[in-house]
């Protein structure tokens, strides 16, 4: 694929609606499940730890200017090991993409029941491919357009519920101790921090200066982190951890909460307009990374003719991928945390590994 | 060149006309929808009798006079509430739709057997919202609520929705209870819940006809009375209407009340509650558990009687402590209740220990009900008036000659 560049504000924009992806009306479910009332304490741990791996992959990519993730694996860890862990990547970011259709079919499935689950994918990933064909410069200035809609309409329901608040809700503090919040910040981890290893695609190829990204990717976790972070704890508030533990979608029976004067109310699906923009953008991004990810691995001059032909797979998988929201529920539970973890911060910690070893060692011989 | 550009718009055209057809395809159109305006719910031998109160939209609608019953009432019976409503397609041609639910009226013997397992249906079905209010029948089926028309409302479930939400917040005897705090209290160990009961007043003709919607008075009307108390979700029993306001004032519940107070011999003075605060605080130490409620209540006087004069700094505080005195009164009328007859902990003081000291409450939670009820629960009042109205001293005295 040819180069394209993107400005500092476009990668903050589009690491911002990506990181925020699913996890606005999800996480804090699993997350008050384990941590009850202190899930919003989790948000915060987890914003924390976050932002040191979100600074590694910094590190990661700056070091290594003009190389995609795939690169960097082959040149830290060696052709045949780096290109081994590279299929692994191509085939997360394609498996990701295949996920996140799903989720919108399951969500707006509740709705409208009646709907093929695949009407409701064709349109997204019909998105997917016309976005990834039209390169990364749009997706990025697609999201700079998206991210005002989304902090909009974010911003807007959340004053609306305020009202509704109950600050008893939070109380007691840290019942549990420690352990329980820890814990539930991993479920938060699992969405917006450990998945962004994807912007390795992105960021030392298609900015100009590499050392520029560290501010706008710290910029934009802090972005997600504070929506992530606002929807959990207004969550816990309004409805209590016991409902927020046991629902689905948290946040849609938050916004179905809001009754402004009797004028505003029934517009609990604001928050799904909120909630397709960033799967949407997450899942361009996911899309794009595995179809560059794999034309880089091929070899292939033009990036552009695979991406139909994975359109198709990634669209037929999304109605297969999960049979049921049982599964779904426990894939993410078994087999969601320890990808996500595996790939977003024990791969990354040891390309880290493997380079600052190769340092010492080049400085020790150097010497 | 011009070729491409057409091809392109054709394509564009196509993919735009296909976005959405996937928003018409569960479509259901207004008029094949049997919209629900309340739900009521009575037990039957082997199962419960479901009532909708369906709106009937020729009669709403139109804009001459009514000629046909703004609602009309099905019924069916099943071994659950969706198996019932989903044979009431034998009964009717429209599809039952309740996202636009306002009420359900639980029967007293669904309600003496409990109603936690509704709201696990009402929270998992896709069709239910949580902007509907619950009630208790007192005194007659659910059913029979149902059918009752109304004269201000044509709608009777919107009369019950709109008099729950004013008489709670005007009188306060009601409580306006949200779906998502029943359930919080339904799944709460440290609090239970309280719905309001309705009750037919029967002063007359039988409210299901619309000829009697041309009487001014003498048919029978819906009405709220008092609160019922729930352990767990099981209907212990009811309060009176003063008891009810004793709950509100103890859980922080008023907005707007009325209480008469008497001050020296003849002086009766009408203080209208403008806002009532409470705190509950929960005490445990020593193992002894204790709560401590504070009360404090803005006033404005509405009337005077006897010619008391509220000008004069001493009469003020003479009301405020009559007026702390009378709510008090009123308080400790519906903690005996609670704590003797009904042995139901409906104002949260269990959660009020369980955030004051969580390693006491989890020592103590199995047993809750055990030590709730010899808890020593001290009630203060502070009064404070805001405004006396439009004259100062009375226009008209008896004392006068």
């Amino acid at each position: 694929m040819e180069k394209k560049y993107i400005s500092g504000h476009q990668l903050f924009t589009l690491f911002a609606l990506s990181s925020l992806g699913g996890s606005v009306i999800v996480a804090s479910s699993p997350m008050a499940a384990v941590a009850k009332q202190d899930a919003w304490l989790g948000a915060l741990v987890s914003a924390a730890y976050g932002m040191c791996v979100i600074l590694m992959f910094y590190f990661i990519g700056s070091r290594h200017p003009g190389l995609t993730l795939i690169g960097i694996l082959r040149q830290v860890l060696g052709k045949w090991l780096g290109t081994l862990f590279a299929v692994c990547y191509v085939l997360f970011f394609l498996l990701l993409s295949t996920n996140l259709p799903w989720y919108i079919m399951d969500f707006m499935g509740h709705v409208m029941h009646e709907t093929p689950q695949y009407a409701i994918s064709l349109p997204l990933v019909l998105g997917f491919a016309i976005a990834v064909l039209y390169g990364i410069e749009v997706i990025a200035r697609a999201s700079e357009i998206l991210i005002k809609f989304v902090t909009f309409i974010f911003l807007a329901s959340i004053l609306m519920v305020l009202p509704n608040i109950k600050p008893d809700n939070l109380l007691p503090v840290l019942e549990g101790g420690i352990v329980p919040v820890l814990k539930s910040s991993v479920f938060l981890s699992v969405y917006v921090t450990f998945p962004m290893v994807s912007f390795l695609m992105i960021f030392p190829v298609n900015m100009e200066d590499v050392f520029g990204a560290k501010k706008p990717l710290l910029k934009g976790f802090l972005w997600s982190n504070s929506v992530a972070f606002i929807s959990i704890l207004i969550s816990l508030l309004v409805l209590g951890s016991g409902i927020v533990s046991k629902t689905k979608y948290p946040t849609f029976l938050l916004l179905k909460e809001i009754n402004l004067l009797d004028i505003f109310t029934r517009i609990e699906y604001f928050i799904s307009v909120l909630w397709i923009i960033t799967e949407f953008v997450v899942g361009a991004l996911f899309f794009y990374s595995g179809a560059a990810g794999l034309s880089e691995l091929l070899k292939l001059k033009d990036g552009n003719k695979i991406v139909l032909p994975l359109a198709l797979i990634v669209f037929i998988m999304s109605g297969v991928v999960f049979p049921s929201d049982v599964f779904n529920m426990n894939w993410l539970r078994l087999g969601w945390m320890p990808l996500s973890i595996t790939m977003g911060l024990i791969l990354p910690l040891l390309v880290l590994a493997v380079y600052g070893g190769k340092k010492a060692v080049w400085l020790i011989w150097g010497k | 060149m011009r070729g491409s550009v057409l091809k392109r718009g054709l394509c564009l055209l196509i993919i735009l006309a296909c976005l959405p057809l996937a928003g018409c395809w569960s479509s259901h159109e207004v008029n094949t929808l049997a919209i629900c305006s309340a739900l009521g719910i009575d037990k039957t031998a082997d199962g419960y009798l479901v009532t909708e109160q369906v709106i009937n939209p020729k009669a709403v609608a139109s804009t001459k006079a009514m000629n046909q019953a703004p609602v009309v009432v099905y019924d069916g019976a099943g071994e659950s509430i969706d198996g019932a409503i989903n044979y009431l397609l034998l009964k009717a041609s429209r599809l039952i739709y309740n996202t636009h639910l306002r009420m359900v009226v639980f029967g007293e013997d669904v309600a003496r057997e409990g109603i936690g397992e509704f709201f696990n249906y009402f929270m998992r079905s896709y069709e239910y919202r949580t902007d509907f209010f619950c009630a208790v029948a007192k005194g007659s089926s659910a059913k029979d609520i149902l059918c009752t028309l109304t004269p201000l409302e044509s709608i009777p479930a919107v009369e019950l929705f709109t008099m729950l939400k004013r008489s709670s917040e005007e009188i306060g005897v009601t409580r306006a209870m949200k779906v998502i705090d029943l359930v919080n209290s339904l799944s709460s160990e440290g609090v239970n819940p309280v719905l309001t009961g309705v009750e037919i007043s029967r002063e007359g003709e039988k409210s299901n006809d619309i000829d009697v919607l041309k009487l001014s008075e003498n048919f029978e009307k819906l009405k709220f009375c008092g609160l019922a108390a729930f352990k767990g979700d099981r209907l212990a029993g009811w309060l009176t209407e003063e008891e009810s306001k004793g709950y509100g004032y103890i859980a922080g519940k008023i907005k707007g009340s009325l209480e008469i107070v008497r001050c020296g011999e003849k002086s009766e003075i009408n203080c209208n509650i403008l806002s009532s605060k409470a705190k509950i605080k929960a005490d445990t130490a020593g193992g002894k558990p204790s709560v401590a409620v504070e009360i404090a209540v803005k006033y404005a006087v509405s009337g005077t009687k006897g010619g008391f004069d509220i000008t004069e700094k001493q009469n003020i505080k003479r009301m405020n402590r009559a007026l702390e005195n009378k709510i008090k009164r009123i308080c400790a009328a519906a903690l005996s209740k609670a704590q003797g007859k009904l042995q139901t902990d409906i104002f949260g003081f269990g959660e009020a220990v369980h955030r004051k000291d969580p390693s006491y409450w989890n020592a103590v939670k199995d047993d809750w009900e055990g030590v709730y009820r010899s808890m020593p629960v001290r009630v203060g009042v502070k009064a404070e008036l805001v405004s006396i109205g439009e004259i100062t001293k009375p226009v008209y005295s008896s004392k006068k000659g």
